[in-house]
């Protein structure tokens, strides 16, 4: 195949990523202060940008790919050019991504991910046809009959389970950096002013706060539940002989590949949501492709079957691995404890001095509650072996469980003991696949010792 | 297979570790000089611990599947890397540790760097690349 250049959109993506560059005059003019600087700082922006683009045309002009026999080459820069070349089998997965802005453009973005060798993954800005002709030829298929398609109640929870990880990160951060920029400026007139003048300020302004604060979070939840659903609906898998083919999505149109020899693990997670709905998202991870976009099967609880049929070899963690004898309670429950003691000192502080807190620090209390009872969980259930050919392990983070089977013998391990953990000959495993990493915690030292990689 | 780290590879290993201690410790003398001198004397217990513990307690076994590195004392630490997951081995030595007859080795696996085995003495380099090879020491 000849050389082909990249769909025009590739000079956008470097323009952008030049922007940054026209901030610097006008932080310069924002010293100043004068409409004199502010309009020298204009034109230089103006220079700036004029400069972005030509070299960004450059770029566009002087960069593509090419596809020959087994060998993907792309070639990018002017003066100094990086020509990275990758063999096709070499490749674990291929996910072509159509936001709605590239759709208007007629672009595709494809990223295509390597199953051990660096780097990992190679984004290409191509046109429409293009990117689905590479993506077939890197990972060719004959099917479109779907296996799996969820619909109505599936569908619904599909979606909710998937935004779930997403959604609770985001707005934890959201609510924290709101958090303290209010706070911010009270703190500092804590230092000079004194206690009793802060606690009033906070007094005063910390009920009107919390009420915008819940507010925004609602509203930046509901805006983020429909763009999900707009980008994760619509789901559609199936499964050949070698691949497994995954499109998804309404305003953001997504095709994902995966080369079934190249899948490194599968990752069935309980959220507190799937728990409800009795139904478990499952990822899928191929080589450095992590898959944490959006589950690829839904699973009811017990249904194992119908997970085999799309993943043959498949075994999920047993419900205890070892004993509990001897394992560390200070690494599963000091945060739930720690938490949770503080948060009951602050309600029985707050029966008497502030009342309008009361609810607030029950709400923590149950929060810290569910943490101790997931922990518990974890306590119970946490740790790692084999089950017939297939490594398996188990662990808990937050909320969740995550119940992981690996399939790759790319694995390694790290087990590491303090000398508390040290008496007890129980450590903190880790299980390094090529791009992920499994911690688990109080494992017994004779298992990290012995376990068949 | 074990191999653990020439007298002269600790020695090595000492030596940069007590310079790259002085020059952190030394930054800390920016905010006061008491933290600067509270920072060498953290710096120095570390060196002194990595020194007479950790180093020469670092060992490095190979068998015909897998590569296990087991260092530390007060905080143990096993690390276990199949021989198939290896993909690449990098030899690096400085003007120093070539005069002191040194190499460090840079392992590879699927995914990136997997391992670093500082300071060994060239014999021992050699070994671990040629097992590493198929071949035998």
């Amino acid at each position: 195949m000849k050389f082909r250049r990249f769909h025009p959109l590739y000079s956008l993506h470097i323009v952008r990523k030049g922007l940054a560059l026209c901030l610097l005059p006008m932080l310069r003019a924002l010293l100043h202060f004068d409409w004199a600087s502010l309009v020298l700082a204009l034109q230089q922006d103006a220079l700036i940008l004029l400069l972005l683009l030509a070299f960004s045309f450059a770029a566009w002009q002087l960069s593509g790919w090419r596809l020959e026999g087994n060998l993907l080459t792309i070639q990018l820069g002017i003066l100094f050019h990086l020509r990275q070349q990758v063999r096709i089998p070499e490749l674990a997965s291929a996910v072509v991504t159509r936001p709605f802005f590239f759709r208007l453009m007629g672009a595709s973005r494809l990223t295509v991910y390597t199953q051990r060798s660096l780097p990992g993954s190679i984004t290409l800005f191509l046109p429409r046809r293009d990117a689905e002709a590479l993506a077939r030829a890197l990972m060719p298929d004959e099917l479109e009959n779907p296996v799996f398609a969820p619909v109505g109640a599936d569908r619904l929870s599909m979606l909710v389970l998937g935004f779930n990880v997403t959604l609770t990160g985001l707005m934890a951060v959201y609510s924290a950096r709101k958090t303290l920029y209010e706070l911010d400026p009270f703190l500092t007139q804590t230092a000079w002013q004194g206690l009793l003048q802060a606690e009033a300020l906070v007094n005063r302004v910390l009920p009107a706060g919390l009420a915008w604060l819940v507010t925004l979070a609602f509203l930046f939840y509901v805006f983020s539940l429909g763009y999900n659903f707009l980008c994760r609906a619509n789901l559609r898998v199936a499964r050949g002989d070698t691949i497994l083919v995954a499109r998804y999505g309404l305003l953001r149109l997504t095709e994902r590949r995966v080369r079934l020899s190249a899948v490194t693990s599968c990752q069935v997670r309980v959220t507190p949501a799937a728990r409800l709905l009795r139904r478990y998202p499952v990822y899928l991870a191929a080589g450095h492709d992590q898959g944490r976009e959006s589950p690829l099967f839904l699973c009811r609880k017990g249904d194992w079957f119908s997970l085999r049929r799309l993943m043959p070899g498949l075994y999920l963690p047993p419900s205890r691995y070892e004993s509990v004898r001897g394992r560390s309670l200070p690494s599963f429950f000091w945060f739930p404890a720690g938490g949770g003691a503080l948060c009951l000192l602050l309600l029985i502080l707050s029966r008497t001095l502030w009342p309008a807190y009361t609810f607030l620090f029950l709400f923590g209390l149950f929060f810290f509650g569910c943490l101790g009872l997931q922990a518990a969980e974890g306590y119970r259930r946490e740790g790692v072996g084999r089950i017939g050919s297939s490594l398996t392990l188990c662990y808990t983070r937050r909320l969740t469980r995550y119940e992981v089977c690996v399939f790759t013998d790319l694995t390694r391990t790290v087990f590491r003991q303090n000398p508390f953990s040290k008496q007890k000959g129980r450590g903190t495993f880790t299980l390094k696949l090529p791009a992920a990493r499994y911690r688990i915690r109080s494992v017994s030292a004779r298992i990290a010792r012995e376990l068949p990689l | 297979m074990v191999i653990r780290l020439s007298s002269a590879g600790i020695r090595l290993a000492g030596f940069w570790l007590f310079l790259g201690g002085a020059l952190l410790g030394g930054v800390f003398f920016w905010f006061s000089p008491f933290m600067g001198i509270l920072a060498w004397v953290l710096a120095f217990l570390f060196f002194l611990y990595c020194l007479l513990c950790y180093l020469p307690g670092l060992e490095i076994l190979i068998d015909e599947t897998e590569l296990c590195i087991r260092s530390g004392f007060v905080f143990p630490c096993i690390k276990r890397i199949p021989l198939r997951a290896l993909c690449g081995v990098v030899r690096y030595s400085s003007p120093l540790s070539r005069a002191m007859g040194c190499q460090s080795l840079l392992l590879y696996a699927g995914g990136g760097l997997a391992c670093l085995l500082p300071a060994l003495s060239m014999a021992d380099a050699d070994a671990i690349t040629c097992l590493l090879q198929g071949g035998q020491p």
